[in-house]
């Protein structure tokens, strides 16, 4: 494992090309309210896009539904919906819809994921996604993409390495690829800090060095915790908070702000079935 | 001799005779002229080595007359690297001399140092003009001189026939175009008309004018067949001289304004002001739509938002080299006069291409074009894009607006 790491990273690092179609923008409220350092966070049905390997984790059905306006513009909306469950004996698996953009220009991409323990501790996921791109005045198009994650726990110190768009496929152009890379430390019982970093494989030769994002939770009553987090490119500070009620209903809120744009806000829900 | 050295020696000679050649172009900036116009020509010049004295004649044919701002016929003394030159316009032959007579021998490389003026007469049966130098009695440093024929059409006063041309400069009625390719999707017809408010059926909405603001009292209806708005903005220039502008206001107070139909106001669209020479000005306007336009003298100083009305033209875009919509134009308002910075980033918010920084813009209408490029010079791939304004007016007024321009490289055009 510790070789495959290794590996990952060198990609990481060494890795060029480019996009702006289909480049992923968070639809999971925690995620946001960390600034994006929420790959190894995910451990359900909310992070099948972050972290697909995380749904290996998932106990019953889960149901999450996502709304945001990118920077408070209309023409961004971005909704996402998605459902997982585990199949006994085999694994987990979800469906999910997201749908980005507005009527001149619009990406939908179906989901099918699914999930399971390799060995104790270690799990791997894998999206494959049907892509849809429409664009006014231009032809619409369509693709094939596939995520692949894992994710687990060394020496006490969770980890989640998540690639998006490993076969790269092209639609009106190449979308990018991104590699996620994401530590969870345990600060104490109640508060635990994150770390990633975040590469978008790819960017038609606009500047696109790793970005770096740390995220921290406290759980500050038993079904509420709040979040924070930062992340270097583009700058970026957010927070957020999660309130469950029972052990059935949960919603989230997010805010995110970067220095020159208008600032983001995030909501979803989330229900175990 | 072998057939190769004869070849060698064949395009020794030839390629030294176009490295001597010295060339005069003529140019002018219309292709099409409308009747009553006032059309400019322009001498380009590249190459004439040691040029001490120069005689030619620009030759033309169509109905036309020598026309100068003083309105002085016989001929004009200009400026050519501080020394002088002399135009002298023969009707009878229709010829317009151009003498050159320096101090010295001396080297030109220059656009456009000299340019004649013609009046194209509001009854002209002509349906082109063509124009061409000739004549010329040079120093004998100049081996050789080599040159074109102009030609530009006619249309009817106060109309001009859009057709499916590259980017055009028009004259129409006084007023000057700038019509970007592809800015009308067909082939139309543009029209000036100077008019009046009664004329219009507008009596009732004379601007009247107030404190800070005075009327000129000109009117221009401009229309095009179809009454479309256009896909692309125009840059339009409405002349006027210092003779019309109100007491107690400069040149730069003068601000388009157009009457909206649906409101039934006059509603100001701005203007950056030109000094055309003498006392002549434009005051220029970018927009894309056809209406009743008028000029006032205003000292408005707005309250409030800074920035407004903000429209991207075309969107989507393609930055694919093909010459067709490889250009966004971003039209803003601004209340007051205001320094602004754009930036446009990428639908994560990373900041891809400043445009301006801290540039300063007059009150109105402004634009400003990206043509798809990065802040390292690559075109940007495909997809949705963020442009973002930050304004500071002149008391400090801040203000910020976001929007989205696509980029679609593969776009059906």
């Amino acid at each position: 494992m510790r070789r495959n790491i290794i590996f990952i990273l060198i990609i990481m690092i060494f890795s060029l090309v480019a996009h702006a179609e289909f480049e992923y923008i968070p639809v999971s409220v925690k995620e946001i309210a960390m600034a994006g350092a929420g790959t190894a966070f995910h451990k359900d049905i909310e992070g099948v896009h972050v972290n697909c390997a995380g749904i290996a984790n998932l106990k019953r059905g889960q149901i999450y539904t996502f709304s945001t306006e990118q920077f408070s513009l209309s023409e961004l909306k971005t909704s996402f919906i998605a459902y997982g469950s585990k199949i006994k004996g085999l694994g987990a698996f979800a469906l999910s819809n997201i749908d980005f953009g507005n009527e001149d220009y619009s990406e939908n991409t179906y989901t099918v994921s699914f999930a399971r323990e390799m060995f104790e501790n270690s799990m791997i996921g894998v999206n494959v996604k049907h892509l849809n791109v429409y664009i006014k005045n231009t032809e619409q198009e369509s693709g094939t993409a596939i995520d692949i994650a894992f994710t687990g726990k060394i020496y006490g110190t969770g980890y989640a390495i998540s690639v998006r768009n490993a076969n790269a496929p092209k639609l009106n152009e190449v979308i990018p690829r991104t590699i996620s890379f994401g530590l969870e430390f345990d600060n104490s019982k109640n508060a635990k800090t994150y770390f990633d970093i975040n590469k978008v494989d790819s960017y038609g030769n606009i500047e696109n060095d790793p970005s770096i994002r740390i995220g921290q939770v406290f759980r500050l009553a038993d079904k509420f915790r709040l979040f924070g987090g930062y992340a270097s490119r583009p700058y970026k500070i957010s927070g957020g908070f999660s309130l469950e009620f029972s052990n059935r209903w949960e919603v989230d809120y997010a805010f995110s702000s970067m220095k020159d744009l208008p600032v983001t806000h995030s909501i979803a829900f989330k229900m175990n079935i | 001799m072998s057939k190769r050295l004869y070849l060698i020696f064949f395009l020794t000679f030839i390629l030294t005779g176009t490295l001597f050649a010295s060339e005069i172009a003529l140019v002018s900036n219309y292709s099409k002229v409308a009747k009553g116009d006032i059309l400019e020509v322009k001498l380009r010049i590249s190459d004439l080595d040691s040029v001490q004295s120069l005689s030619m004649d620009l030759e033309y044919t169509g109905d036309i007359t020598f026309y100068d701002w003083d309105q002085n016929t016989s001929g004009i003394q200009g400026k050519l690297l501080n020394e002088s030159y002399t135009t002298t316009w023969n009707a009878s032959s229709n010829t317009m001399n151009i003498t050159f007579n320096f101090n010295q021998a001396r080297d030109i490389t220059l656009d456009y140092p000299v340019s004649v003026l013609f009046s194209v007469p509001d009854n002209t049966t002509s349906s082109s003009l063509s124009f061409k130098l000739k004549n010329f009695i040079k120093n004998q440093n100049i081996t050789s001189i080599t040159t074109n024929t102009l030609n530009v059409a006619i249309d009817n006063e106060g109309v001009v026939d859009l057709s499916s041309e590259p980017s055009t400069i028009y004259s129409i009625s006084g007023l000057k175009f700038e019509i970007s390719e592809n800015t009308f999707n067909d082939t139309r017809e543009l029209s000036v008309k100077e008019t009046d408010l009664n004329t219009e059926g507008y009596s009732q909405f004379v601007p009247q004018g107030d404190s800070s603001s005075s009327p000129l009292n000109v009117y221009y209806k401009i229309t095009v067949n179809g009454n479309i708005k256009t896909q692309r903005f125009m840059n339009v220039y409405f002349p006027f001289d210092s003779s019309q502008v109100p007491a107690g206001y400069s040149p730069e107070d003068i601000k388009i304004y157009y009457f909206n139909e649906t409101t039934l106001k006059w509603e100001r669209i701005g203007g950056k002001v030109e000094s055309i020479g003498g006392n002549s000005y434009f005051v220029k306007a970018s927009f894309n739509h056809f209406s009743l336009f008028t000029l006032l003298a205003d000292k408005y100083e707005f309250p409030g938002n800074t920035i407004e009305k903000i429209e991207v033209l075309p969107n989507p875009f393609s930055p694919n080299g093909n010459g067709k919509n490889d250009v966004v134009s971003i039209k803003f308002n601004l209340k007051n006069k205001s320094t602004v910075t754009l930036g446009i980033y990428d639908r994560v918010g990373r900041e891809i291409r400043r445009i301006v920084t801290d540039k300063e813009y007059n009150s109105g209408d402004n634009v400003i074009e990206w043509d798809g490029t990065s802040d390292i010079g690559s075109i940007v791939t495909t997809g949705l894009y963020l442009f973002n304004f930050k304004v500071k007016d002149e008391s400090g007024r801040n203000d910020k607006k976001t929007g989205t321009i696509i980029v679609s490289k593969n776009m059906k055009e």
